[in-house]
């Protein structure tokens, strides 16, 4: 069966079926039970929950890059209190890991010292400098310095 | 893996260039020198700009964007901007355009087989502030758009540093830069030959050569001047610097050749360089030993202050272009 329709009798039914729609909606949403901690506006400062769950891609990322499996050796290598212990530490890692620890710790370094600064670049107190005399003349030296 | 420690290692290598690189160490195993052997080739692979798959390189061609650096590059990267503010300007790791206008544009040793660089005539590339054009973050870093980096030795003296910091009793020379640590073969230091070979003697310290002499070709050298971004015009020939550390001894050694003679030595001792030595252009020498009378050269009164590097905080963003904590002062 084929009912005609004017334009008019269509939007009054669109219109009906919209206010419907909308409202079931709203009705819905207004009874839906909501848990009784849930903040009205999400905490800009809060990093503690859902912070640590979102994934930064690596080009714009702000967390360390250091290997994660080398952290046993930054810890190793931060509580050696000798060259040897250190070595030892730094022995099983191949050349590039060897350097990347390295580099991790002398920035760590940096960021706990700039915390407190102690120096600036034109000399202060603290640092201690290196002896320096004259050797005989008929020393052989060891090592040789160059322009290269 | 052997074990056995030996009494003296002495062993010398080649690197950074076709550079004499040695490591004479008291308390080593073989195995811990083969891994200072190992270090500085993997340093140098992964920093040099003449090897286009290098981080380095792959850094300077992604000028513009912010991207991921290893720990390695970043903290090289943050050194160079502790090294501008250290030298005032002097030492500007932004100057590798202009190093290539001046022809240093492939290693030296391609430089030295075919000895016809290809100076731009007439170019020249204003050096910017690095502190303007280099950011460093944790983990990230970016360039500016138009620069690129040439760690230079800047580079040779913090891997230095670190090298022979994993000894009680050593000393690495890597092209020049001498870092040592110790008491030395006999506990009276390290014998040490500067530039001019006059020998000191020193305990744990830095030592740096620089000058006008090494690197060069027709027409040009390796050593450029940030301030006018050519290569520097200068009466020093050569100048060994003693300071705390290599990296310390290379700045400063670089930066007072740049400045030159009659500005150096008081530049130096306002920096707390423990000693010097010039050789002028024209081939004499002057010094200043660095010794003081009556003082104990390994004694306990090494108390005296000296310069050191300005350690920054570790904010997100450590360096940001458009704050420039250190403008060249020496324009």
């Amino acid at each position: 069966m084929i009912v005609p329709l004017n334009t008019r009798a269509l939007k009054v039914a669109g219109g009906i079926g919209a206010v419907a729609v909308c409202g079931v909606s709203g009705l819905l949403v207004a009874t839906d039970p909501k848990p009784a901690t849930a903040p009205r506006r999400r905490p800009v400062n809060d990093v503690s929950s859902n912070a640590a769950a979102l994934v930064i891609p690596t080009t714009c990322g702000t967390t360390g890059t250091l290997d994660p499996a080398l952290q046993s050796v930054v810890q190793q290598l931060s509580q050696a209190t000798t060259a040897a212990a250190r070595r030892t530490a730094l022995a099983p890692l191949t050349a590039s890991q060897r350097l990347e620890v390295e580099a991790y710790l002398q920035s760590l370094h940096r960021s706990s010292a700039g915390a407190t600064p102690t120096c600036d670049s034109t000399g202060t107190p603290g640092v201690i400098a290196p002896s320096v005399v004259e050797a005989p003349a008929s020393t052989q030296p060891l090592i040789n310095t160059y322009v290269s | 893996m052997s074990t056995a420690t030996c009494e003296e290692t002495h062993h010398v290598f080649t690197a950074f260039g076709g550079s004499r690189c040695e490591v004479i160490a008291y308390d080593a195993t073989q195995d811990d020198i083969s891994a200072v052997v190992a270090d500085t080739y993997a340093f140098e692979q992964q920093l040099t700009r003449f090897d286009a798959r290098s981080e380095l390189s792959r850094f300077n061609a992604s000028a513009g964007a912010r991207v991921a650096v290893s720990p390695l590059l970043g903290e090289l990267l943050a050194v160079c901007l502790d090294a501008y503010e250290l030298s005032t300007g002097l030492v500007n790791a932004a100057c590798l355009p202009a190093l290539i206008n001046a022809g240093y544009d492939r290693s030296i040793t391609e430089i030295r087989r075919r000895p016809a660089p290809r100076i731009k005539a007439g170019a020249t590339s204003r050096v910017p502030a690095l502190p303007d054009v280099l950011e460093v973050g944790n983990g990230w870093a970016r360039i500016a758009a138009g620069c690129a980096i040439d760690l230079g030795g800047v580079g040779k003296g913090w891997i230095a540093d670190r090298l022979c910091e994993r000894f009680d009793n050593a000393a690495i020379n890597l092209g020049g830069d001498i870092r040592t640590r110790g008491p030395g073969p006999d506990g009276r230091g390290w014998t040490v030959a500067l530039c001019s070979g006059r020998v000191v003697t020193v305990g744990d310290a830095g030592i740096a050569t620089s000058g006008t002499s090494g690197r060069r070709w027709p027409g040009g050298h390796h050593l450029i001047d940030a301030r006018t971004g050519l290569p520097a015009q200068t009466d020093i020939s050569a100048i060994s610097v003693i300071a705390v550390t290599a990296l310390h001894a290379e700045i400063l050694a670089k930066s007072a050749c740049v400045l030159g003679i009659e500005a150096a030595g008081e530049w130096l001792d306002a920096r707390g360089a423990a000693g010097r030595e010039i050789i002028r252009i024209d081939a004499s020498t002057l010094s200043r030993p660095g010794d003081r009378p009556g003082r104990s050269a390994f004694g306990s009164d090494r108390e005296s202050a000296t310069m050191c590097l300005r350690e920054r905080g570790s904010g997100q963003a450590k360096h940001r272009p458009g704050r420039s904590p250190g403008r060249p002062r020496a324009r």
